[in-house]
C-alpha cells in the first residue's frame, strides 16, 4: 500500500512578509534592486525616481547580463533560490556578490504594488512580467495559485544601448507605497556610493541617479571615501630613467605630503624576497602609474565624513585589493578579493609574516586596508602579455617587474606611516624621559668615540683615555639612578597634583555637602524634637527621616568620590577609553551640577589611549569647577558641555564649555599662571584658589599637550579646548 | 501674626517650618517659600500678609525655584529691607552665619543664627523671635489706635496743634513704611480725609456765618 503523504502550502501572503521583513526601509529596497544590478556584472545601472509625473514611478535599469525565460522560471520565480549560495563570485568581472540570498527581489513590494521586470539575455529575447503585490495581500490564497501575468510585447530600455549594449535588466515599479523626501535621496546616493571605485580612471562601474525630487543630487554616482584615505599615494615610473616620481599625502595631517623622486637600485633591496624574482637593477613593464589608497578601518577614517563604519568597511570590501587596468579597462583576476591570484603581491603573507604595528620598523599594511589601481597600456607596456588562459597576464619578466614595483609603491607607503607615527611617538613620550634619553644617547656616543681613540693612540695617552672611559661608566649608572628619580618624582607629581585637584573641587563644590550636612542635622533634631510631643506626627516624622538618609547618602557619595581620586590603578599608564573616563566622573559630579540647575551636555566619541586616568581626570575635574563657579554667576541659563572628539589619527581633544560670563580676551594667558584667580565674591574680593587651571598646565606640559580658550559660539560662554597626543 | 522663612533649599525651609510650627503660639503660624525674583515683591508681601517677622537664608544664590535662580543673597535681601522697612525684624539663619558679607549686616538684623544651632536649641531662639515680632505688631497698632484718634478729633473741629503735627509724624512714619502702591492708595486715602477735613473746617465756617446772622 502507498503511503499517504500531504504537502505543506504556502500562503500566498507570506511571500510579502519575506521580502517586507528583509529589508528596514524603501532605500535599502532601492539598493537590493542596484545589488541584484552589480551581481549581474552591469557596468552601467541606471535608478530613476520620478515622484511628480503623473504616474509616479522608480526604474532601476541596468545592462548586466540579464535572464532567459527559463532563469526567470527556475530563479526569479523560485523563491528561496540563490545564485550568490554557490557562487560568491560574479562570472565575468569576478565581483564579491552583494546582493541578500534570495529574497532582494521580495523587497520591491516595499516601494510599489506593481513590479514591471523586463530582461533580455545574450541568447534570447526580451521576456518581460508584472506583478501585482496587492494579488499575494488576499487571504487563503495558496502562493502558487497567484497568476504572473507575461507581458505580451516586451519592451527594454538598457543603459548604454545606444552604444551596442545588448543585455540588460529593467524594473519599472509604478503605485509607490512611501513618501519620499530629498533625505531618502541623499541616504541612496551615500549607499550606492560604497559600491563603487575611488578611481575616476576605473570605469568597470556606472552608476546614475535621475530624480525629479531633488534634481541637484542628480548625475553619476562618485565615491564618498575618496577623500577618505589615511594616506594616499600617486607614482609613475619611468622605465628610461628606472625612476619613481611620487607624491605621498596624509590627511588628516594638515595635509602633509611628501614628494620625491627615487631610482629603482635605490628601493629594489626594501621590496623584500617573495616568490617571484624581480630584476634588481633594472625593471622592463614599461612606464606606469600606480595609485594606492590606505584606510584605516576605525572610525577615526570617518572625522569629516557623515558616513559610518559599517558603509566605511562595506566600501573596503568591495573595493579593497590592488587591481590593474590596462587601458582604463580592468584585469582580471589581480586585486580581486577570494581569488588565488588576486592578492598578486602577497599583501596577506607579508602581513601575516610581520605582523608588527606602525611604531615598528617592519610595519606591513594589511591587504584589506588597501584600495590600488596600477594602470598600465598595450602601447605603453608591450611587455605585459595576456595570458592564453581565461584571464591575467604572462607571469614573464615584465609582470614580475610591475610586481616589483608596486610593492615597492607599499613600502614607500609602509615606510612614510612609519616614520611618522616614530616621531609622533617621540614626541608623545613625557619631555623628561625624552631628556634622559636623548642625555643617555649622548654619552652612549660619547663612549663609543672615546673607545676609538683608545685604539689609536699611544699606550702612553690610552691609560687615560681608559681613566675617561670609567668615569662615564660612573656617569651612566648616575644618569640611571636619577632616571628612576625622575620617574618617582614624576608618579609624586602625578599624585600632588590629583591631591590639589581634590582639594579645589572640595573648595568649590564643598558646600553642598555642608549643605547636606546641615539638612541631616535639621532633619534628625526636628525628629528627636517631634518625638517628644503628643500626639506623634508620624507623617511628618517619617518624611523627615527619608530626608535625613537621602542627605547623608549624598555626604557618604561625596566622600567616596573624594577617596576614588587618588587610586592607585588610576596612577598606571596603560590603554584607556577617554570617553568612559569622562562618563564616570560627570556621574559622579552630577548630582553637585543637578543641585544648582547646571545641566551637563555630552558629546564623547570613542577614544582609546595609553595614558594616567588620574591627568585626564584632574584636566576635567579642575575645568568643571571653573564652569560650575561660572555657571552659578549666571542665573539664567546654566549650561556646561564637554566633548570628546579626535582631532587627527594621533591627537584627541577634550572641550569644556559653559555659559558663565567668559574669559577676556586680555588675561588669556594670565589664568594659567599660579594663584590668579578671576573667582571674586559680591564685594570684590578673590575667593578662588588660583591653581586649577596652574594644575591643568603642568599635566599638559608633562605630556605634550597644548590648550586654548576662547569663547563658545553655542553657549556664550567660556571654552576651554584641551589637545593631547594619543598614544 | 505671620513669621516668614525664605531659603531656596525646599528641603531645609519645609524642615525649618516643621521646627517652628511645633512651638509657635496659637494665635501665630508660619509661611515658607523661596525668594521672590524682584526684591519689591517682598515689600507688598509682608503688609498684605501680615508678616511680623522674617527668618531668612544667607545663600540663597544656590539653587532654583521654578527654574528661577535669584541675583541676590540674604545679605543683599536686609541692605533692600531696611531700606524699605526700617524697623522690621529679621534674623539670619544659616549655615554660613561666619561669611564675612553678612557679618557686615550684623547690626542691621535682629539676629544672625547658626542653622543647625537653632534646630538644636530651638526653644532658646524662637521665644526672641515671637517677642521681636510681636513688638513690631504692637508698636504699629498703638500708632494706627492713635491717629484713629487724633482723626476723629479734626473732624469734631478738637484737635489741637499738637495733636494735628503727630498726626502727620504718625502719617509720615505710616508712608515711609508701606511705600507701595497699596501705600499710595492710603496716600492718596489721607490726602483726601485732609481734603474732607479741609471741607469740613470750610463748611463749619459757613454755618457759623450762618448761626451768626440769624443772631
Amino acid at each position: 500500500m502507498a503511503n499517504v503523504t500531504k504537502n505543506f502550502t504556502i500562503n500566498a501572503r507570506t511571500l510579502l512578509t519575506l521580502g517586507r521583513d528583509s529589508v528596514k526601509d524603501h532605500v535599502t529596497a532601492i539598493l537590493e534592486l542596484v545589488k541584484n544590478s552589480y551581481d549581474a556584472d552591469a557596468t552601467k545601472i541606471e535608478i530613476d525616481i520620478n515622484i511628480f509625473s503623473d504616474n509616479p514611478s522608480i526604474r532601476v535599469a541596468d545592462n548586466g547580463c540579464g535572464m532567459s525565460e527559463k532563469q526567470i522560471e527556475e530563479h526569479w520565480l523560485r523563491i528561496g533560490y540563490s545564485a550568490k549560495r554557490n557562487e560568491t563570485f560574479t562570472s565575468q568581472f569576478n565581483r564579491r556578490k552583494t546582493g541578500e540570498k534570495g529574497i532582494g527581489r521580495l523587497s520591491a513590494d516595499r516601494l510599489g504594488a506593481i513590479l514591471c521586470i523586463n530582461t533580455k539575455s545574450l541568447e534570447e529575447k526580451v521576456f518581460g512580467l508584472k506583478i501585482n503585490w496587492k494579488e499575494f495581500e488576499k487571504e487563503g490564497v495558496e502562493l502558487s495559485k497567484v497568476p504572473v501575468d507575461v507581458i505580451e510585447q516586451p519592451q527594454i530600455s538598457i543603459p548604454g544601448s545606444d552604444i551596442g549594449q545588448k543585455t540588460g535588466t529593467e524594473i519599472v515599479i509604478t503605485e509607490l507605497r512611501h513618501q519620499w523626501n530629498r533625505e531618502y535621496i541623499i541616504n541612496l546616493r551615500k549607499e550606492l556610493s560604497v559600491l563603487v571605485s575611488p578611481f575616476d580612471e576605473v570605469t568597470n562601474l556606472e552608476i546614475s541617479l535621475n530624480n525629479d525630487l531633488a534634481p541637484e543630487l542628480n548625475g553619476i554616482i562618485k565615491s564618498e571615501f575618496y577623500e577618505n584615505a589615511e594616506t594616499d599615494l600617486t607614482a609613475t615610473f619611468d622605465e628610461k630613467t628606472q625612476t619613481i616620481t611620487y607624491k605621498i599625502t596624509e590627511r588628516l595631517e594638515n595635509k602633509n605630503s611628501k614628494e620625491g623622486q627615487i631610482e629603482w637600485t635605490n628601493i629594489s633591496q626594501k621590496v623584500g624576497s617573495t616568490s617571484y624574482s624581480s630584476n634588481l637593477s633594472k625593471l622592463s613593464c614599461g612606464n606606469v602609474t600606480i595609485k594606492i589608497l590606505f584606510y584605516l578601518r576605525d572610525s577615526s577614517s570617518l572625522e569629516g565624513t557623515n558616513m559610518s563604519l559599517n558603509q566605511l568597511r562595506s566600501f573596503l570590501d568591495s573595493n579593497a585589493g590592488v587591481k590593474i587596468y590596462r587601458d582604463n579597462i580592468r584585469v582580471k583576476p589581480y586585486g580581486d578579493p577570494g581569488s588565488p591570484e588576486g592578492d598578486w603581491l602577497e599583501l596577506g603573507e607579508r602581513k601575516s609574516k610581520e605582523p608588527a604595528g606602525v611604531a615598528r620598523a617592519r610595519y606591513r599594511v594589511s591587504p584589506t586596508q588597501i584600495i590600488g589601481a596600477v594602470f598600465v597600456g598595450r602601447d605603453d607596456n608591450p611587455e605585459l602579455v595576456d595570458s592564453s588562459s581565461r584571464e591575467g597576464l604572462i607571469k614573464g619578466q615584465a609582470f614580475n617587474d610591475l610586481r616589483a614595483l608596486a610593492l615597492a609603491c607599499i613600502t614607500l607607503i609602509e615606510s612614510f606611516r612609519h616614520k611618522n607615527a616614530k616621531e609622533k611617538q617621540n614626541i608623545k613620550r613625557d619631555k623628561y624621559s625624552a631628556q634622559v634619553t636623548s642625555f643617555k644617547d649622548k654619552i652612549n656616543k660619547f663612549e663609543e668615540k672615546l673607545n676609538t681613540i683608545a685604539n689609536a693612540v699611544p699606550s702612553e695617552v690610552k691609560t687615560e683615555v681608559y681613566k675617561a672611559l670609567n668615569e662615564l661608566e660612573e656617569i651612566k649608572k648616575e644618569s640611571n639612578v636619577t632616571e628612576k628619580s625622575i620617574a618617582q618624582l614624576l608618579s609624586e607629581k602625578r599624585v600632588l597634583g590629583g591631591l590639589a585637584t581634590l582639594g579645589i573641587a572640595s573648595a568649590v563644590f564643598g558646600h553642598e555637602t555642608q549643605s547636606a550636612i546641615s539638612q541631616f542635622n535639621i532633619s534628625t533634631n526636628l525628629v528627636a524634637h517631634l518625638l517628644n510631643k503628643d500626639p506623634l506626627e508620624i507623617d511628618i516624622i517619617n518624611e523627615e527621616l527619608e530626608k535625613a538618609r537621602s542627605y547623608a547618602r549624598k555626604v557618604s557619595e561625596w566622600g567616596a568620590f573624594a577617596l576614588t581620586r587618588v587610586q592607585r590603578e588610576k596612577r598606571e599608564h596603560k590603554e584607556v577609553y577617554i570617553n568612559k573616563i569622562v562618563e564616570k566622573v560627570i556621574k559622579e559630579i552630577k548630582p553637585i551640577f543637578d543641585s544648582a540647575n547646571i545641566e551637563i551636555i555630552l558629546q564623547l566619541t570613542e577614544i582609546k589611549s595609553k595614558l594616567y586616568a588620574m591627568d585626564i581626570e584632574a584636566i576635567l575635574l579642575n575645568l568643571l569647577t571653573n564652569s560650575y563657579t561660572a555657571c552659578t554667576q549666571n542665573p539664567l541659563e546654566r549650561k556646561v558641555k564637554i566633548l570628546v572628539t579626535f582631532v587627527n589619527i594621533s591627537d584627541f581633544q577634550i572641550i569644556v564649555s559653559d555659559t558663565g560670563n567668559g574669559v577676556d580676551d586680555s588675561i588669556k594667558e594670565q589664568i594659567w599662571e599660579p594663584l590668579f584667580t578671576t573667582k571674586k565674591n559680591s564685594e570684590g574680593k578673590e575667593t578662588g584658589t588660583g591653581l586649577g587651571l596652574t594644575v591643568v598646565q603642568s599635566i599638559l606640559n608633562d605630556l605634550q599637550g597644548s590648550r586654548n580658550v576662547k569663547q563658545d559660539d553655542d553657549l556664550g560662554g567660556a571654552q576651554f579646548i584641551i589637545t593631547l597626543p594619543r598614544n | 501674626m505671620k513669621i516668614l522663612i525664605i531659603d531656596d533649599r525646599k528641603d531645609q525651609r519645609e524642615s525649618i517650618r516643621r521646627f517652628v510650627e511645633s512651638e509657635i503660639p496659637k494665635k501665630w503660624s508660619v509661611i515658607d517659600m523661596p525668594p521672590f525674583e524682584d526684591l519689591e515683591d517682598y515689600v507688598s508681601f509682608i503688609s498684605e500678609n501680615e508678616i511680623s517677622v522674617i527668618l531668612v537664608d544667607e545663600r540663597l544664590q544656590e539653587q532654583s525655584n521654578n527654574n528661577i535662580v535669584v541675583s541676590y543673597n540674604g545679605h543683599d535681601f536686609i541692605s533692600f529691607i531696611r531700606s524699605k522697612l526700617y524697623t522690621f525684624p529679621i534674623y539670619v539663619v544659616t549655615a554660613y552665619d561666619g561669611d564675612s558679607d553678612l557679618i557686615e549686616k550684623f547690626s542691621d538684623v535682629e539676629g544672625i543664627i547658626n542653622k543647625t544651632d537653632f534646630t538644636n536649641d530651638i526653644l532658646l531662639y524662637l521665644p526672641r523671635i515671637i517677642r521681636s515680632g510681636q513688638h513690631f505688631v504692637e508698636t504699629f497698632q498703638v500708632e494706627l489706635d492713635e491717629l484713629s484718634n487724633i482723626s476723629k478729633k479734626i473732624v469734631k473741629g478738637e484737635v489741637t496743634a499738637d495733636e494735628l503735627q503727630r498726626a502727620r509724624a504718625i502719617q509720615t512714619k505710616l508712608n515711609i513704611a508701606f511705600t507701595t502702591e497699596k501705600l499710595n492708595e492710603k496716600q492718596i486715602l489721607l490726602q483726601r480725609l485732609k481734603g474732607k477735613l479741609d471741607e469740613f473746617d470750610i463748611l463749619k465756617a459757613r454755618i457759623d456765618k450762618f448761626i451768626e446772622k440769624k443772631k
